[in-house]
């Protein structure tokens, strides 16, 4: 049998070759502006964090994040704003992509709870995720210090040379080692992250919530797959990644989300202040963070 | 002491200048109490409510959005119920940065829909809910067939078309209705998804002053309470529509034996 998705990914990279044959290249300044983007994202996710009480609903949780982002000048989104809380963290009975979508679901003591948005700020996209807890939560902590290593790994994996496609097995046995189920591969096409370009700061909703008309003109103008990164990814690694590993623990799922650069063969993250290097990972914690 | 005299405390929330007075017992054990004033009011409708509360509690009360100090904007987004609540929020954690202080809500008239909204996401830090003249915003939906008050609410109508209802204002020498023009807009336009939500059961105990002789709105039944409140206390008083300065000695007594039995 033929593996359709792999031969859909080739043609769909060569034709993507031909139309469009440099990945973009961002000035200083225009990195500037996604890193803005990027911050203000991660500020929301921290401030609406600290806000959460048991009984919220994912739903209200991340329609308070497209409000909170829409007052600080977001007119559109790349998707609007996510809420997982408890064992849906880890995708847990999702069979469709409705699954995915913020449910009514409350907040219980106890629960992980994942925050994931992705807002066009003047044209320019951040996606972002952040995983918190109410309360201390050992295994999370653990999670969390797992998903720092391979924040760690993944520049020099794509410093490397390796094939993309290679990074995401790398990634899925990493994870599966340490005894961690890997939860991006449910992600739909599987993807352990997404290209990031500039968007039309215009708003139209798109048909299928919570994603624009934007994103995925941005996407299929790409020739989609070679903009997705998955198990069969093919295409250029150059460019700016959206990287998202989300791992599968005991009842819970953890991930963070942010921009890698790749360019010239080199690899970094757009930003170092991330709140998952450097602030509160519990909702409560007391942190003074400021409003923008 | 007039609430001009109060301190006023300002900071920049999400890009825009918010204002609320701060009073009272800082270091007080007891919940915060929250004000929440309607229109065309200021932080100082509650004088009666403040300088009788203000030996026991510390006291928060926001200007509303638009009125100055606090500032206004075009965005009509910045006017819904979500927004105002999430600024809310950031004056208490301004106040109160650890959160673990209980809150007293009390809303009257537009204050009443944003005390509702803000009850719905303070859950267990909720103490007490007090509404005076304030219904919800999904009770104000639910009432769209009903004739009365839909002649009561012939200004929110009125309010909905631009630039006639600014030039009626000035007319009319209304000028402090004008910053809350925004709030009845936005009010309106969310109307219909307000018909369509659920919201949650407040289960902290409730206190519902109601005037008989409210020119805007008519008096709520117990039915109207049952998907929105547990075991609300409802009273129906003698009175217009701002109860709490026509009748402030009646009024705070009501509030004070309330809380004692909270």
């Amino acid at each position: 049998m033929v593996p359709v998705p792999q031969t859909l990914s080739k043609l769909s990279w060569k034709a993507a070759a031909i139309l469009f044959r440099n990945s973009p290249s961002y000035s200083a300044e225009e990195l500037d502006q996604f890193r803005h983007c990027q911050r203000l994202a991660y500020q929301c996710a921290i401030d609406i964090g600290r806000e959460l009480q048991e009984g919220w609903t994912e739903l209200q949780t991340a329609n308070l994040m497209d409000t909170y982002l829409r007052d600080c000048g977001v007119k559109t989104f790349f998707h609007r704003s996510f809420a997982w809380f408890g064992d849906r963290t880890r995708f847990q009975g999702f069979a469709n992509y409705l699954h995915f979508l913020p449910s009514k679901q409350r907040l219980r003591s106890g629960d992980v709870i994942i925050l994931d948005t992705a807002p066009v700020l003047n044209g320019f996209t951040a996606d972002i995720g952040y995983t918190l807890s109410l309360e201390p939560h050992r295994e999370l902590e653990q999670a969390q210090q797992k998903l720092l290593e391979l924040r760690k790994q993944i520049p020099n994996l794509f410093q490397a040379g390796i094939k993309t496609r290679e990074i995401w097995h790398r990634i899925d046995r990493d994870l599966k080692a340490d005894g961690y189920d890997n939860i991006h591969s449910m992600y739909p096409f599987s993807v352990l992250g997404h290209r990031v370009r500039r968007i039309s700061a215009s708003s139209f909703p798109g048909l299928v919530r919570p994603f624009t008309w934007q994103s995925y003109w941005a996407l299929f103008s790409h020739g989609l797959l070679p903009e997705l990164l998955g198990p069969e990814h093919e295409g250029s690694a150059e460019g700016l990644w959206a990287i998202e590993p989300h791992l599968g623990g005991s009842g819970f799922g953890a991930k963070f989300e942010e921009i890698l650069i790749v360019k010239n063969g080199n690899a970094q993250w757009l930003d170092d202040n991330v709140p998952h290097i450097t602030g509160p990972t519990r909702s409560h914690a007391s942190e003074e963070t400021s409003s923008p | 002491m007039k609430s001009n005299q109060r301190l006023t405390r300002e900071k920049t929330i999400r890009g825009l200048k918010t204002a609320w007075i701060q009073c009272g017992q800082e270091q007080s054990e007891r919940p915060i109490l929250f004000f929440l004033h309607g229109c065309p009011d200021s932080p100082e409708t509650w004088e009666p409510q403040i300088t009788h509360f203000e030996k026991k509690f510390k006291i928060i009360v926001p200007f509303a959005r638009g009125l100055h100090p606090s500032a206004s904007t075009k965005d009509w987004r910045r006017y819904t119920l979500d927004a105002i609540a999430l600024d809310h929020l950031e004056i208490l954690r301004s106040t109160d940065p650890t959160g673990e202080k209980k809150i007293i809500l009390v809303g009257h008239d537009l204050g009443g829909p944003q005390a509702w909204r803000l009850a719905e996401l303070l859950k267990n830090r909720l103490a007490a809910l007090i509404l005076i003249n304030g219904p919800s915003l999904k009770q104000m939906a639910s009432r769209w067939n009903q004739p009365k008050q839909l002649l009561k609410s012939w200004y929110i109508a009125m309010f909905q078309i631009p630039i006639f209802a600014e030039i009626v204002l000035k007319f009319w020498d209304k000028k402090n209705v004008a910053p809350f023009l925004p709030h009845y807009r936005t009010a309106v336009k969310t109307l219909p998804k307000a018909l369509r939500s659920k919201p949650s059961l407040i289960q902290v105990p409730t206190l519902v002053l109601w005037s008989n002789q409210d020119p805007y709105l008519d008096i709520p039944s117990q039915n109207e309470f049952k998907e929105l409140v547990k075991n609300p206390v409802i009273r129906v008083l003698e009175g217009h529509h701002w109860i709490h300065r026509e009748d402030p000695v009646h009024v705070n007594r009501l509030i004070e034996n309330f809380l004692e039995d909270c």
